[in-house]
């Protein structure tokens, strides 16, 4: 079985139109790199932006948005175009239907939602970097502006400023899998944050905002358990260029009121990227920050003190909650972690500015804690058979 | 290329600078371990031994040393230590067991004609004496010591492009100090400045030598057959490669045996690797005739090591930059790369015992006045594992468990696992 891995972050250099994508291979362990040539993208040009558009039953294509021509505003045009990803076999496949944008595309971002006048799912893809946040719908092959209906994709986001530099999306469901709560969060570069809470049971739509120093480098939702416990509520992860790392806990119920820095997460310059991910195999999330000093920082939050309460973090902000520190060849720019090598356990992927670092946990380690919570797990059901049958007796 | 982060280190501290050729690994106490030993500029052989914090052994006013190598002499490791002016010392430790031996032996003595007198520990700065010395000729680079017929054999390159070969007699005398005997056997002038000199042994009995110089010449020749049967050694022994486009490039070469898998001829087993100041690696066959790979770094390279640090039963290379950049690069030409956080001026990695046990380091030489040990790679393989193909691979429980699931089921059951903890 082969694995496909693609990088949903900036896999392109900027300077000479050229990129690539990493995938592996499960039958013989070895990573192939599928160089990417835009061809579209000549001397004068400047990769802004790219995002992913996936599709259904293919590939994925990747979205680019461009500036031509020099650095002076009246002379330089703003661009749209597509790749189509393909795998090394198949061959590379460029469909090009360029879009010209009016404002530079510095911020992409594709999300699937239903579209509410045909109800069904749709991709969209949002475009920040002009006045208002701009809308692109997908339509055979072509991207089409959408920004006007807006509302029909999502009503929250109507009017909101298009100085958008990270975004977050949290779909939050009841027991019955029926969609109850969007919490969409947008930083801007200006420093801003806006959460919108749209609830779908009474149709409310909450909007709030708070003011940070300086560019909101990246934001996310994320809970404490790797599988959330019933009852618990969503915190929001914010980094931003100047300052530290900001927790804001409990979003749904408290906003921005509950907020918990991360100390010490700004002693190697700023941090540019965030991932969440359960990497110590505790059953808890850890908060990965790579930062523009050549550092990646796996912040480890406490565990929660009153287990009885599905609610917070027991976090104080005076304490460091620096667990590990991975260095890197050069300044990091984008982090993720995805199970890259499809067999269940997750790998931190951290793209710099001189190559890919891809960490990968002690396999080792990770079969002794395996092979021990399989015999731990037997156990428990074993005792459980136990007592299920000593009730049945008596 | 792929980047790692080594994060086991220990740091000693060192004042004066360090010649590439002036540091090596060796087991110079029998102990079965290796220690680090180290010349410097300012006359100081230093013997660095385990994690303790500072050198275990000290000897000074040795001039300025330039090259270090240690020779085995009757199951006895001596280390040869040369400075600049030609001075070449010889040092002499005795093994652990002996010195328990003396010891106990020294304490039944005092007891009895002392009374009773505490001996005093031995101070870890011990003071290392001069086994012997003599005065050879000033200005030589690279020592090595070889063996011919059984024949122990000294051979010193020279910064006047002239190579010489003593054939070398040590007895050792009940005190500790040695008597030796150096014979000249051979002067061989070659055309560059000599750079590095690498020996590989063809049998039991024989070896030969490239000697590497600027811009990537190699020569490759047999010392000794030079010697009995009095040929002109141009005749097909004599090779040089042109690998390097600067002219004066720092080159260096060394043989490499067991580097590519699965090679059942014999003859061909042993490779030549090379490095040239301006970042290409090339690999060269074993009679140097045909170029097998090559790879351009960007990287003002130095200090080529060979050594199993994947512990894959194959050999790679090693090789550091200035900057800290060390490579470390197999068979395929994979390459992992390691940054140390300082400037480096001197490197070599091999096997060093930081705890009881050798294990592969990765040794440099800062310019902040500081020996900092890589121990514990745990480079385990170029290859990115999955822990599903582990698991297969492996006889155990888990195996038991999860090999009659599809691969769905079970990377299923693993994430359930992974992310509860019991």
């Amino acid at each position: 079985m082969e694995v496909t891995a693609h990088l949903n972050q900036r896999p392109a250099s900027k300077k000479n139109g050229r990129g690539a994508s990493i995938e592996y291979s499960q039958t013989n362990c070895e990573c192939k790199t599928i160089p990417i040539n835009f061809s579209q993208i000549q001397n004068s040009c400047r990769i802004l932006s790219i995002e992913i558009l996936p599709k259904f039953n293919s590939p994925p294509s990747i979205i680019f948005g461009y500036v031509k021509g020099t650095n002076s505003d009246d002379s330089s045009s703003f661009h749209l175009d597509r790749y189509q990803m393909s795998t090394i076999d198949q061959g590379q496949k460029v469909i090009s239907h360029p879009c010209v944008l009016q404002f530079p595309p510095k911020f992409m971002k594709t999300i699937t939602t239903k579209n509410l006048s045909t109800n069904e799912m749709e991709t969209i893809l949002l475009i920040g970097g002009g006045e208002r946040l701009a809308c692109f719908a997908d339509r055979s092959e072509r991207l089409i502006d959408a920004t006007k209906s807006i509302e029909i994709y999502l009503p929250e986001l109507k009017n909101l400023a298009g100085n958008v530099s990270s975004m977050d999306i949290l779909l939050i469901s009841d027991e019955t899998q029926k969609m109850k709560q969007r919490l969409i969060i947008c930083g801007h570069s200006n420093g801003f944050l806006n959460l919108t809470i749209n609830d779908f049971q009474t149709g409310e739509i909450i909007h709030r905002s708070n003011e940070h120093d300086s560019f909101i480098s990246s934001v996310r939702f994320f809970y404490h358990n790797y599988k959330p416990i019933e009852g618990e509520e969503p915190n929001l992860l914010v980094t931003s260029a100047l300052e530290q790392a900001v927790v804001y806990r409990d979003v749904l119920s408290t906003h921005f009121l509950d907020p918990v820095v991360l100390a010490t997460t700004d002693t190697r310059d700023c941090v540019t990227s965030s991932c969440i991910v359960d990497i110590d195999l505790d059953g808890k999330n850890e908060i990965l920050l790579g930062t523009y000093g050549d550092t990646c920082f796996i912040c480890r939050l406490p565990s929660v003190v009153e287990q009885q309460s599905p609610k917070g973090l027991s976090l104080i902000s005076e304490e460091s909650p620096l667990y590990r520190t991975l260095t890197l060849a050069a300044s990091a720019y984008s982090l993720v972690c995805v199970d890259f090598t499809n067999d269940g356990l997750d790998e931190i992927i951290i793209a710099t500015t001189k190559g890919l670092h891809i960490h990968q946990l002690g396999l080792d380690e990770v079969m002794y804690i395996l092979n021990n919570r399989m015999e731990i797990k037997k156990q428990l059901s074993l005792t459980k058979t136990n007592e299920k049958n000593l009730s049945l007796i008596s | 290329m792929r980047f790692v982060s080594l994060a086991n280190t220990v740091q000693y501290d060192i004042h004066g600078n360090v010649l590439q050729q002036a540091i090596c690994l060796a087991d110079v106490d029998a102990n079965k371990s290796n220690e680090l030993v180290v010349g410097t500029f300012q006359g100081e052989l230093l013997i660095f031994k385990g994690a303790r914090k500072t050198f275990w052994k000290k000897a000074s006013g040795l001039g300025f040393i330039v090259a270090v190598t240690v020779g085995i002499f009757q199951e006895r490791a001596i280390i040869f230590v040369a400075n600049a002016e030609g001075m070449l010392y010889l040092f002499a430790l005795k093994s652990t067991l002996e010195r328990r031996r003396h010891a106990s032996a020294d304490q039944h003595a005092s007891e009895h004609s002392y009374n009773h007198l505490p001996i005093l520990p031995a101070s870890p700065e011990e003071e290392l004496k001069v086994s012997y010395s003599q005065q050879l000729i000033c200005n030589p680079k690279v020592i090595l010591v070889e063996e011919y017929d059984g024949e122990k054999q000294l051979i010193i390159g020279y910064y006047d492009q002239t190579l010489r070969i003593f054939s070398c007699t040590i007895h050792e005398e009940s005190d500790a100090r040695l008597s030796v005997r150096f014979i000249l056997k051979l002067a061989f002038n070659v055309a560059g400045q000599i750079h590095t000199i690498t020996s590989n042994r063809l049998n039991k009995n024989a070896y030969e030598l490239v000697i590497s110089q600027s811009g990537g010449n190699l020569i490759r020749f047999n010392p000794n057959e030079m010697v009995s049967t009095d040929q002109i050694p141009a005749i097909g022994r004599l090779l040089s490669t042109d690998i390097s486009k600067h002219e004066n490039a720092i080159t260096e070469a060394i043989s490499l045996e067991n580097f590519f898998p699965n090679i059942t001829q014999t003859d061909s087993n042993t490779v030549y690797a090379t490095c040239t100041s301006d970042g290409s690696i090339n690999i060269f066959s074993n009679n140097l005739e045909k170029q097998t790979r090559s790879i351009q770094l960007n990287n003002v390279l130095f200090g080529l090591q060979k050594g199993d640090f994947m512990n894959d039963g194959t050999n790679q290379l090693a090789v550091s930059s200035w900057d800290g950049d060390t490579f470390i690069i197999d068979h395929r030409f994979d390459i992992i790369r390691f940054k140390l956080d300082e400037k480096v001026r001197c490197f070599t990695a091999g096997l060093y015992a930081v705890e009881s046990m050798n294990t592969y380091c990765f040794i440099y030489v800062t310019f902040n006045d500081k020996i900092v040990i890589v121990h514990n790679l745990e480079l385990s393989s170029m290859k990115i594992n999955n822990l599903a193909t582990m698991i297969m691979m492996r006889e155990n429980k888990l195996k038991e468990t999860l090999s009659h699931l599809s691969s769905d089921q079970m990377k299923q059951q693993i994430v359930e696992l992974l992310h509860t903890p019991y």
